[in-house]
């Protein structure tokens, strides 16, 4: 499939500060997980992909279109939920999203019917005839998420989307984008610093740090590079998989949590599983690579500058 | 089954062009200004000078109307003297209607421009905020940019809440005063004597909205808190006038340090009454026993007599024009 999002050295500075240093990448359509800490350029990347921001030198292009020659019309077929709150004061939230619908291109009769479909999609109810004015900061996030769905686009950016949700709101919009993808084939470039989402539904990741991108893989290759490994809560046993792991070569570390970290090297844990059993170690709980998202990261700033 | 699942369709329709959302923006700022209470009467009472001015054009009309039942009627309860004057008036206006149509339509409308100002005034006080400062307060002006339009769609559509609701209030009931006039005058004459006097109230309708359109975008983008947008527009319409009419007592020029005084200047300049009286003086016959308003009487205001070369307020104006685009695009961008 042809890529949704090419750029060849984007530069964007602030005064002396680089924000984005003559980025360069290929995205494929999917789930794309944008990750960094505080600063790194994420949003700058997005902002500038959307010509909110003038980018300072490079080209980029959307869904196979020139941004410079072709920005309006491309954003027709682009969705954007910000970060921060952006409602239009005194409107009512299925106005707002009609609105919205209406600036991208559909005409009012159509923008106002899919209007309320995405208020449905996104789990509003009778809270769409009130001002945006006086929505919580849940019900914010779906009406972003809503007017960012509105006109059907092919890709959607969405920033820090389960900001200020409650858990429940948080996985049914986590489901929602995984559907998105899934079900209707709208790429999503997820930009978020909660890891567990990310690792949840993005198939390819993109690491930025300073400005530049450190890595860009899919998920699945990401987790493969890495020795594999697994997380063990004991029961009792504890000398006994310390024989198991001398036995069959396997790292063990004890982790701040008073579990238990076991670098097995295998593609499954199965292995691991009949072993313990075999040895008779009592495990209350296993898992496999927990964290292998939050450690790939952690790795990835360690190598800041480098491209993985 | 979860909400999530009751379906996302995919639309499959045609977009629209570049100018219908320019449209949307225009047509949904008009819409949440005009949900003011207060704008809309002030634009209701704008329409009900229609009436007046209608009133008037009417009245006149009726002098070249043969067996005029309001007339009539009129000199009937006004008796001999009330007679005399119609009598008086009906031949002047049979004689020379170019002059008396064309002078009525130009005293009447030049008379509602001042008014017109005055509510614009108060207009724009109660929308202000609504044009950039609350989008720019609620980061809205980020969701207007990342859709497909750009900044100078979004400029365009604002100008045009602020021109629309500006024509709404000052352009459409002149027209249909005139329109009405005419459609009520005895002889189709009426309408192409004073033709040239709704050209000008056009003229300066048009240019007048504008440049007042851009100054009150600037002022908008200048605040981003609704209540300093509102003091900004409130005092610097006041405070320019004034100014304005201090320096203007020295020199000239001072006068049109506020932007409605150029649009004032600009309609006396265009109207031009000084002269409408000086051809009534040289045709009209007896005219001159009304003596020389334009200097002696105190119950008018010499002001609205002043003819200045059209060029002097039309380049302040454009220079309040350029300096409020200056403001605009420094000012809106998204972040």
């Amino acid at each position: 499939m042809p890529p949704v999002i090419e750029i060849y050295d984007l530069e964007k500075r602030f005064g002396s500060f680089r924000a984005l240093d003559r980025v360069n990448l290929s995205i494929s359509p999917g789930t794309i997980g944008l990750l960094g800490p505080n600063g790194a350029g994420k949003s700058t990347l997005i902002k500038c992909l959307l010509q909110l921001h003038d980018k300072n030198g490079g080209k980029a292009s959307l869904l196979g279109k020139d941004l410079d020659r072709h920005g309006r019309e491309t954003r027709t077929r682009i969705g954007y939920a910000p970060e921060q709150d952006c409602h239009i004061p005194g409107m009512e939230g299925c106005e707002y999203v009609t609105y919205c619908a209406q600036l991208s291109g559909l005409p009012f009769a159509a923008a106002r019917q899919r209007a309320h479909e995405m208020l449905d999609f996104v789990g509003m109810g009778q809270e769409r005839y009130r001002k945006v004015d006086t929505y919580s900061t849940g019900m914010k996030q779906r009406i972003k998420i809503a007017q960012a769905l509105a006109h059907d686009p092919e890709l959607v950016f969405l920033d820090e989307p389960t900001n200020g949700l409650d858990p429940k709101g948080q996985a049914l919009i986590l489901e929602l984008i995984e559907n998105i993808w899934k079900r209707y084939g709208i790429s999503v470039v997820l930009s978020s610093h909660l890891l567990q989402d990310v690792d949840r539904i993005c198939e390819q990741i993109v690491i930025i740090a300073q400005g530049k991108i450190l890595v860009h893989d899919t998920l699945k290759n990401l987790k493969a590079k890495r020795k594999p490994e697994a997380e063990v809560v004991l029961r009792s046993g504890a000398d006994r998989l310390a024989e198991v792991c001398s036995r069959n070569g396997w790292g063990l570390e004890a982790l701040s949590n008073g579990n238990l970290k076991i670098i097995h090297g295998q593609s499954s844990i199965n292995g691991l599983i009949n072993e313990l059993r075999d040895e008779g170690v009592s495990v209350l709980e296993i898992k496999s690579s927990p964290n292998a998202l939050n450690e790939l990261f952690v790795q990835a700033l360690g190598k800041e500058g480098a491209t993985v | 089954m979860s909400l999530i699942d009751t379906g996302y369709r995919r639309w499959t329709g045609e977009s629209t062009g570049v100018w219908t959302r320019r449209w949307v923006v225009i047509r949904t700022g008009m819409r949440l200004c005009l949900r003011s209470k207060i704008l809309r009467a002030i634009i209701m009472l704008s329409w009900s000078m229609t009436l007046g001015m209608t009133g008037v054009f009417f009245f006149f009309g009726q002098l070249m109307a043969p067996d005029s039942s309001l007339l009539t009627w009129i000199g009937e309860i006004g008796g001999q003297r009330a007679t005399d004057v119609i009598n008086g008036l009906t031949a002047w206006f049979m004689l020379y209607p170019d002059v008396c149509v064309d002078g009525l339509y130009k005293a009447v409308m030049l008379a509602s421009l001042n008014v017109y100002l005055s509510l614009t005034f108060f207009a724009v006080m109660l929308f202000i905020p609504k044009l950039i400062a609350q989008d720019l307060s609620s980061n809205a002006i980020v969701i207007y940019n990342s859709k497909a339009l750009t900044r100078l769609d979004y400029l365009l559509g604002k100008f045009g809440v602020v021109f629309g609701i500006l024509m709404l209030l000052w352009i459409v009931p002149t027209l249909a005063s005139w329109a009405i006039g005419n459609l009520m005058a005895p002889y189709w004459s009426f309408f192409y004597h004073s033709l040239p006097a709704l050209g000008i109230a056009m003229g300066v309708g048009a240019v007048g909205a504008t440049a007042l359109s851009l100054v009150a975008l600037a002022i908008s983008a200048l605040a981003k808190r609704s209540s300093v947008a509102v003091a900004f527009w409130t005092i610097g319409w006041i405070a320019t006038s004034l100014f304005a009419q201090a320096i203007g007592q020295v020199h000239d020029w001072g006068y049109y340090l506020s932007p409605s005084r150029c649009v004032k200047s600009l309609g006396n300049s265009l109207f031009n009454l000084l002269g409408v009286l000086e051809d009534a003086r040289n045709m009209l016959p007896f005219f001159n026993v009304f003596g020389n308003m334009t200097n002696g009487a105190d119950d008018i205001p010499s002001e609205i007599f002043a003819v200045v070369p059209v060029w002097q307020p039309s380049m302040f104006l454009i220079g309040y024009s350029l300096l409020a685009l200056a403001i605009i695009s420094k000012r809106v961008r998204p972040e």
